[in-house]
């Protein structure tokens, strides 16, 4: 849906800022502050350390936009560098792993899952259904996207348990939907 | 597919009202939507987004670090601090290894030539490297960044404390390096001591006057007292000729090294006299 509004694309921007343009980097970032730090703000409780992760992740972009590579949405490429960002900084405070979200009522659904649940009813429901543990590791790797190291150490858990509750909520998600 | 999220939506989003996999659908959509990316923006904590706005434009305003600057930073130096030292060093890097390449001409001499004359050429020669490097370290006319060192919030005596070591730090080991090559044996060292005490001196003097008058009266006075004692010298050996020089006798020694001492505590009890010199 690139380009859909009015003025340069996402992907036209990031190639301005790979040649140092201000404006385009002021554009970006009025285009995507909102949403990058309303959605890091549900992965982290501390509003200085969201802004921080923020600020962190336009430098990244402001450095990097070269190394976008047309590849997929830009939205999407934001958001990864936004969360690592977040876990960076997470990381360098000590705060405590991702307890917010285990141990919350909120988040996750499989990839594209808008617009299955709608087709599939029950898709969502069995999301929903799944327990906090298993939520929490499709909510770090499919959501947010992280590798099976990187939501481990989120989650404060081995790697190895990480592939196991990954694999129970598939299994749990398919006799849902069969 | 024009699915998109509505305003009751992202309101309950927001409060955390939504089940789990509806909270995920709204993320991945507006991740991916540019359309309702444009509603969150609309919505978006203004002071927040102005917050982050203005901390990202000082940090775009503000130079790189340079490589220098960088390794520093590593080596667990502050921001301010770094700064101040790899400026100095691309400041001032051509000058120092112009001093240490001329040195290493007078150690090639020594090597070749007459007996003590090259040997102490080096040794008299030595020190005055770590003393230019204190006379540029700060003052007005000297430093091309002294506006901006005035406009900042370190202290002054930081600074050219800062500065001097900039400077010394690799000068001395690279001068060290080339004693090495001298055939004198520990004697090739007697330059060290006189180095320190002559540069803590100048930073001592540096309190009461501008740093190069302070450095250049020094240098002017070792020059002459190594002249005045070197001519009377006797010729016999390169050994006895260098020691000749009060300097690099060890009482000398004792003494350039309490020199330094007390010019350190000197400088350190007067360190407010470097923020008058602005």
């Amino acid at each position: 849906m690139d380009g859909a509004g009015e003025g340069p694309s996402d992907s036209d921007l990031l190639m301005a800022i790979a040649d140092d343009d201000r404006t385009a980097f002021d554009l970006l970032y009025a285009r995507h502050f909102g949403w990058l730090h309303l959605r890091l703000s549900r992965r982290c409780a501390d509003p200085a350390l969201v802004e921080e992760a923020v600020q962190d992740t336009f430098m990244t972009i402001w450095k990097k936009a070269g190394s976008y590579r047309a590849q997929g949405d830009v939205g999407a490429w934001v958001w990864g560098i936004g969360i690592r960002q977040l876990l960076n900084r997470m990381r360098q405070r000590k705060t405590p792993a991702w307890h917010l979200l285990v141990h919350s009522e909120r988040l996750v659904s499989a990839e594209d899952s808008v617009l299955l649940s709608v087709e599939h009813g029950d898709l969502g429901g069995a999301i929903d259904r799944l327990s906090p543990e298993l939520r929490a590791v499709v909510q770090a790797t499919v959501i947010d996207g992280l590798t099976t190291r990187e939501a481990a150490q989120v989650l404060g858990i081995p790697s190895g348990t990480v592939k196991t509750r990954m694999m129970r909520a598939r299994q749990q998600l398919r006799e849902a939907l069969t | 597919m024009t699915w998109h999220v509505d305003t009751t939506q992202l309101d309950r989003y927001e409060s955390d009202a939504l089940p789990p996999s509806g909270m995920a659908s709204v993320e991945m959509h507006v991740t991916s939507c540019e359309s309702c990316r444009g509603q969150v923006a609309g919505r978006a904590d203004d002071a927040a987004r102005a917050r982050v706005k203005q901390a990202l434009d000082e940090r775009l305003d503000t130079p790189p670090a340079g490589r220098t600057e960088r390794l520093l930073r590593l080596v667990g130096l502050g921001e301010a601090d770094a700064r101040i030292v790899g400026a100095t060093l691309s400041l001032n890097w051509s000058w120092i290894a112009a001093c240490i390449l001329s040195l290493a001409f007078v150690v090639l001499a020594a090597t070749v030539g007459s007996r003590g004359a090259g040997l102490a050429a080096f040794l008299v020669a030595a020190p005055l490297v770590p003393l230019v490097g204190v006379a540029v370290a700060y003052g007005p006319r000297v430093d091309p960044t002294f506006e901006i060192a005035t406009a900042a919030t370190l202290p002054g005596a930081r600074i050219v404390m800062l500065r001097t070591i900039a400077v010394t730090a690799p000068a001395i080991p690279a001068i060290a390096a080339l004693s090495v090559f001298l055939p004198a044996g520990p004697l090739a060292f007697a330059w060290l001591l006189p180095a320190l005490g002559l540069a803590a001196a100048s930073l001592a003097l540096g309190t009461l006057m501008d740093l190069p008058k302070a450095a250049a009266g020094l240098s002017t006075l070792w020059l002459l007292g190594a002249g005045m004692d070197l001519a009377d010298a006797p010729r016999t050996s390169a050994e006895g000729f260098v020691r000749g020089f009060a300097a690099f006798h060890p009482s000398g020694q004792l003494l350039f090294a309490s020199l330094g001492a007390v010019s350190l505590l000197l400088v350190a009890l007067r360190r407010a006299e470097f923020e008058i010199a602005r």
